[in-house]
């Protein structure tokens, strides 16, 4: 197991991999620092406001983000017509289990480092509403669980149809639907897995006064069972294409 | 010369999977806006304006570039397999048509992209949403001025796309591209940034026209990001050396 | 006689079509084994087929004396090597750091890198990626990344595809001396039954998914003897000559044309012709192309077909 993990990693020599996971929190960082509210009213809610758009724009980002690593895991292997020779050397189980290990590791490290970026970038614009440790992790909860969920069914599609074209296809189309299912009637996000980030999250837009632009914003309570489900979704999705891998032909 | 390497590129997409994207995206992009639009017809007021700016905000700020990505990198892709770099550059044609043969194919896919997204504007406007007359004749403007500004976007990743032989990073780069040019252009730095031309162009989230007088360096903007992006793209093609 | 390879009734369909049908083979220990037959016959997929890389419809493959199970198939597998198809390898990457990651794999040593970059001469290209590789050095990457580990068993799909010829006459020399060197086995396929024949010296003949022939090279050389032709100064007297015979001939020319003949009787007819002042100038023995050693091995079956019926 170990043998086919140094090798996964050895495969991401010279793919710049660290530099792609860079990107993600990089895009959060330059949006939330666009959309972070300034002046000295918002110092009270500046981190409700960051929370509050961070699932936005990871609804907007992570669909795409996911497809790009994804695809990117797998297509090394299509274009360099190795599988063959890999199924000769290792078994496909340890092949899946390093590349899912590897993603997994990529896709916490994304997860870790945009909360990071927000929270430096609060503590850095001043904001005195540090949100507490149980939301926090509830938050990196929320963002992992359905990344990873995002990360897999890109995966198998990637796999099942040993092209990247479709994966990122859906990513964008994915992106575009999870977007607008946050403005439409709530029961139809809990359809649109792409955009499960905003009805997970606990920091709410309570009332927006469009005349004097007063904004105020709250904290409900968090939504485990969208939680469970997108975890089950993402183990399902998990053995779907451990499947996959298992019964393709090369 | 050139002809032939249109034709050659315009093969290349015959059957192939792209088409479902360019059918796929706008229809959402228009379902939702449209249910969008009639959900708030108090706070927007009954216009074709206003459904305008509900059909195309999304598109212009981060799908347009996107999809243009995808067209960029699946061009490329058929390129970075296999032996064909080889092929086309043993071709009796200068490198740099090459290039301009797979622009002229984009360009030609965003037109298209674009008047499917105008017959989807003026279908929901009349069937969905019930709106007296005609589309302003502005409207049909702005999305010409959108392709314009959307042409150094689709050289820009037709240059990435040829650099980078992963088809994915260049399409999340287009992303990131678009989410700076909110940024940029928000901040009213937009002509220096290629990604916000094309939101400009389209006009689509402002009440009133972002290019009013301004037109002229707008243009000089797009004249210049096309012209620079072509000499970078010739000096990389005539640099290179086959790979295989 | 152990056998290294050995196949039950394999089978494998696509669809409805039968793309091998019934497949036996039976590989002796420490011979280069020859996999001959037509682009399309089967060869690639009866291969991938002992690699567990497919699964078989129907049949048993059994490798270095063992069922091939889910279970064993990587410890099997591990004592060969293999290249089928176009070759593998990924491109980003340098041939060095593609043949670490096979070793890796394998669990051997990286000091055997060295030894097989030389073997297929690439250690002044050790350093560069693979993407910059022509058609003949990704070939021959794919070759050292089967020989890594020195296997007992090599499984070689076409692999002088892309080589130029001087590239072509050092892999068959490399493979030909493999049993000797290595004690290993090797397979080894090809649409050329010329290319094969020097370095082969048991042959296995697939068409249509179907084993032709399967046996040593001279047998199956006897079934590619061609037509003779015989030149002679006065062709008249050697018409008479090899008619009183009994040998059905043609004659264009001053050149007469033989059915395929034995040596010995061949030798016969020389003196008859030399005795009896026919001036034998030239005698030439066409070999058979592969298409036409299928047409006789086909046609072989029929005839032997049609004598059983007759004989009943």
């Amino acid at each position: 197991m170990l043998r086919s993990l140094h090798a996964e990693w050895q495969k991401a020599r010279h793919r710049h991999d660290l530099l792609v996971c860079l990107l993600l929190p990089t895009a959060v960082l330059l949006w939330s620092g666009y959309s972070a509210p300034d002046g000295a009213k918002s110092l009270e809610h500046g981190f409700h406001a960051l929370f509050y758009t961070l699932p936005i724009m990871n609804a907007v980002l992570m669909p795409v983000g996911m497809a790009m690593l994804a695809s990117r895991l797998w297509d090394v292997e299509v274009k360099g017509n190795t599988l063959k020779l890999l199924y000769t050397l290792q078994s496909r189980r340890h092949l899946f289990v390093a590349k899912a290990m590897l993603g997994t590791g990529e896709v916490l490290l994304i997860v870790v480092l945009e909360l990071l970026v927000v929270l430096l970038l609060g503590r850095y614009n001043g904001y005195r509403d540090f949100p507490p440790a149980v939301q926090l992790l509830y938050l990196a909860a929320c963002t992992g669980i359905v990344a990873l969920m995002l990360f897999f069914s890109e995966m198998l599609l990637t796999i099942l149809l040993a092209n990247p074209l479709p994966a990122l296809c859906t990513g964008i189309a994915g992106a575009l639907v999870g977007l607008f299912s946050a403005f439409l009637p709530p029961i139809v996000s809990y359809f649109v897995p792409w955009g499960y980030f905003i009805p997970l999250g606990s920091y709410i837009l309570a009332s927006w006064d469009p005349d004097t632009r007063v904004v105020v914003y709250g904290i409900r309570a968090f939504n485990l069972p969208l939680l469970v489900w997108s975890g089950v979704l993402a183990v399902f999705l998990f053995a779907f294409t451990w499947h996959a891998i298992r019964q393709k032909e090369v | 010369m050139l002809l032939r390497c249109i034709r050659a590129e315009n093969r290349k997409l015959h059957a192939s999977p792209i088409w479902i994207l360019f059918f796929l995206l706008p229809t959402i992009s228009a379902a939702y806006e449209t249910i969008n639009y009639l959900g708030n017809l108090d706070l927007l007021g009954v216009s074709w304006y206003a459904l305008w700016t509900q059909h195309t905000l999304f598109y212009s700020l981060f799908f347009f570039p996107a999809m243009v990505a995808i067209y960029a990198s699946y061009l490329w892709r058929l390129e970075h397999m296999g032996h064909n770099w080889n092929l086309i550059l043993s071709a009796p044609v200068r490198p740099f048509a090459l290039f301009f043969a797979k622009f002229v194919v984009v360009v030609k896919l965003v037109l298209l992209t674009q008047c499917f997204i105008f017959f989807l504007y003026c279908f929901c406007g009349k069937v969905f949403a019930t709106l007296p007359g005609w589309p302003p004749a502005e409207t049909f403007f702005f999305l010409m001025r959108g392709v314009l500004g959307g042409l150094s976007v689709v050289a820009l990743q037709l240059v990435f796309s040829m650099l980078i032989r992963s088809f994915a990073v260049p399409v999340f780069i287009a992303l990131f591209g678009g989410i700076v040019g909110i940024v940029s252009s928000s901040k009213g730095a937009g002509l220096y940034w290629p990604y916000s031309l094309m939101q400009y162009g389209m006009n689509s989230n402002r009440s009133e026209d972002m290019l009013a007088g301004n037109l002229l360096p707008f243009l000089l903007s797009c004249a210049f990001w096309l012209c620079l992006l072509f000499l970078l793209a010739a000096w990389l093609l005539n640099r290179r050396d086959v790979r295989s | 006689m152990q056998t290294v390879i050995e196949t039950k009734g394999l089978c494998k369909t696509y669809g409805k079509q039968l793309a091998v049908d019934h497949v036996a083979l039976q590989v002796p220990k420490g011979c280069v084994y020859g996999f001959i037959g037509p682009n399309g016959a089967g060869k690639s997929t009866t291969m991938k087929m002992l690699l567990g890389l497919i699964h078989p419809s129907a049949g048993q493959v059994f490798l270095l004396g063992k069922e091939l199970t889910p279970h064993n198939r990587l410890t099997l597998l591990r004592q060969t090597g293999s290249l089928i198809e176009s070759p593998s390898g990924y491109l980003h990457l340098t041939a060095r750091e593609n043949l670490q990651i096979v070793a890796d794999l394998k669990g051997i040593s990286h000091r055997d890198i060295a030894r097989v970059l030389e073997i297929v001469h690439l250690t002044q290209d050790r350093d560069r990626k693979v993407g910059q590789f022509s058609l003949g050095m990704k070939q021959r990457l794919g070759i050292a990344m089967a020989l890594l580990g020195s296997p007992k068993l090599l499984i070689l799909d076409e692999p002088t595809n892309g080589l130029d010829p001087a590239g072509i006459q050092e892999m068959r020399a490399l493979i030909a001396d493999m049993p000797a060197a290595t004690g290993a086995t090797v397979l080894i396929s090809s649409h050329l039954l010329g290319e094969m024949e020097q370095m082969v010296e048991q042959v296995g003949i697939i068409h249509h998914g179907r084993m032709l022939f399967e046996g040593p090279l001279h047998e199956l050389q006897r079934h590619s003897r061609g037509d003779l032709s015989i030149r002679l100064l006065h062709p008249q007297k050697g018409l008479a000559i090899l008619q009183a015979n009994g040998i059905s001939v043609r004659q264009k020319e001053d050149v007469l044309t033989l059915p395929p003949l034995r040596d010995e009787p061949l030798a016969g007819l020389v003196q008859a012709l030399a005795d009896g002042g026919a001036g034998v100038v030239e005698l030439n023995r066409h070999t058979k192309s592969l298409e036409e050693i299928f047409l006789s091995l086909t046609d072989r079956k029929e005839v032997d077909l049609n004598a059983a019926q007759s004989a009943r």
